[in-house]
């Protein structure tokens, strides 16, 4: 069903009510002697109807109350109290604060109850410490190695490493109370 | 078009000047008086009543936070319409990427397209009222956007030509021609049910 060319617009605008009076006497004429547009006509006309009869949609009783929830919520939020949530930053601040001190804390504990030198002079020199004695030996060494400032360098012959393997030379044992006297280079 | 019920005594103009300056309870008969037509619009735009209903919440949420943005030179009526059609074109675009990632995600899903049952269909069927709602709904849901807005305000709502175009911001003719357009396709789909009336 395919309505005239020259009268289709002027259906539909017919049917809006947006006709000229003498443009709109030309379409009624027209609808009396063409059957096509005729039930053109009918059918936008009934589509019309049905579309202005469809059955409202309203809001829930409840619509309000949820509005006025959301923007008293957004209120608060906007003056930063009430039941708004912590902003990330408000988060993050203590938990950086909080991991740099336990990382200071732990540098310094660190720092109190090991040496530096221990773990790599005892692995480079292929020892196995296996008492407290050996521990208080090297430790000894160490501390008066670590009195000289770092700038100066080690004989070749009389590293760290080499100073702890003559200690441990098995054949060449010194004594423990002549370690007591500070290493030389 | 906009009901003109007992709050209409105020102008809208009028209440959305008084909400600038401050007054709450203006702010509260614009809600009551454009709840029901907004969530009407929303609601055979989007075809889904709860999104409709966060649309519309959305919609005056916006009205509160930008009324300062508000100037007389356009009906109230035309800028809140404006608000709404835009937010529900954005959560028609929303859905349509929903579906488009679901679809890649898990392949084609031929539910979303199945025509309605043909027994539910049956001229009894048809002479529920309801029924007729659902089966235009559905057509005017398969409408394109473009179609389905214009159609939508134009014969649900029942705004003038002129004021459709100021809404949706396009011409008074192509406001015009597609109403035509969307009619054309609508009485296509819906022959049957017309024909019986």
């Amino acid at each position: 069903m395919i309505p005239c060319e020259r009268f289709k617009d002027k259906i539909f605008n017919f049917l809006d009510g947006e006709l000229e009076d003498d443009v709109k006497e030309e379409v009624q004429q027209h609808l009396q002697s063409c059957a096509v547009c005729a039930e053109f006509y009918h059918r936008i006309h009934s589509l019309k109807q049905e579309l202005h009869n469809m059955k409202p949609v309203k809001a829930p009783a409840s619509f309000q109350i949820v509005l006025r929830e959301r923007i008293r919520h957004e209120l608060a939020h906007k003056r930063g109290f009430g039941v708004s949530s912590p902003s990330p930053t408000r988060l993050w601040i203590p938990a950086i604060v909080m991991a740099s001190l336990i990382l200071i804390v732990s540098f310094f504990i660190y720092r109190q109850f090991s040496h530096p030198y221990l773990p790599d002079i005892t692995a480079e020199a292929g020892l196995t410490i296996t008492d407290e004695g050996d521990v208080s030996r090297i430790q000894y060494v160490i501390d008066d190695l670590d009195s000289y400032p770092p700038s100066v360098q080690y004989p070749s012959n009389s590293s760290p490493i080499a100073v702890v393997d003559s200690l441990f030379d098995t054949e060449s044992f010194t004594p423990i109370q002549d370690l007591y006297q500070p290493v030389r280079f | 078009m906009v009901d003109t019920s007992n709050n209409k005594r105020i102008a809208d103009e009028e209440l959305i000047a008084r909400f600038q300056q401050g007054d709450e309870k203006a702010f509260n008969i614009i809600v009551e008086r454009y709840k029901d037509p907004l969530i009407n619009f929303v609601y055979h735009f989007l075809g889904d009543r709860i999104d409709a209903e966060d649309v519309v919440q959305e919609t005056f949420l916006r009205v509160y936070r930008n009324k300062h943005l508000y100037r007389n030179i356009a009906k109230f009526s035309t800028w809140i319409y404006t608000i709404a059609s835009n937010l529900a074109k954005t959560e028609l675009r929303r859905r349509r990427r929903r579906r488009l990632l679901s679809l890649s995600q898990i392949g084609f899903d031929d539910k979303d397209f199945e025509l309605p049952d043909e027994e539910t269909q049956t001229p009894e069927g048809i002479v529920d009222g309801e029924m007729h709602g659902q089966i235009i709904q559905k057509e005017i849901d398969a409408l394109p956007v473009k179609f389905k807005e214009v159609v939508v305000l134009r014969d649900v709502q029942e705004f003038s030509y002129e004021e459709i175009s100021q809404i949706l911001g396009i011409p008074i003719g192509t406001v015009k021609s597609r109403v035509n357009r969307g009619r054309l396709r609508l009485q296509k789909k819906l022959k049957h049910l017309l024909e019986e009336n």
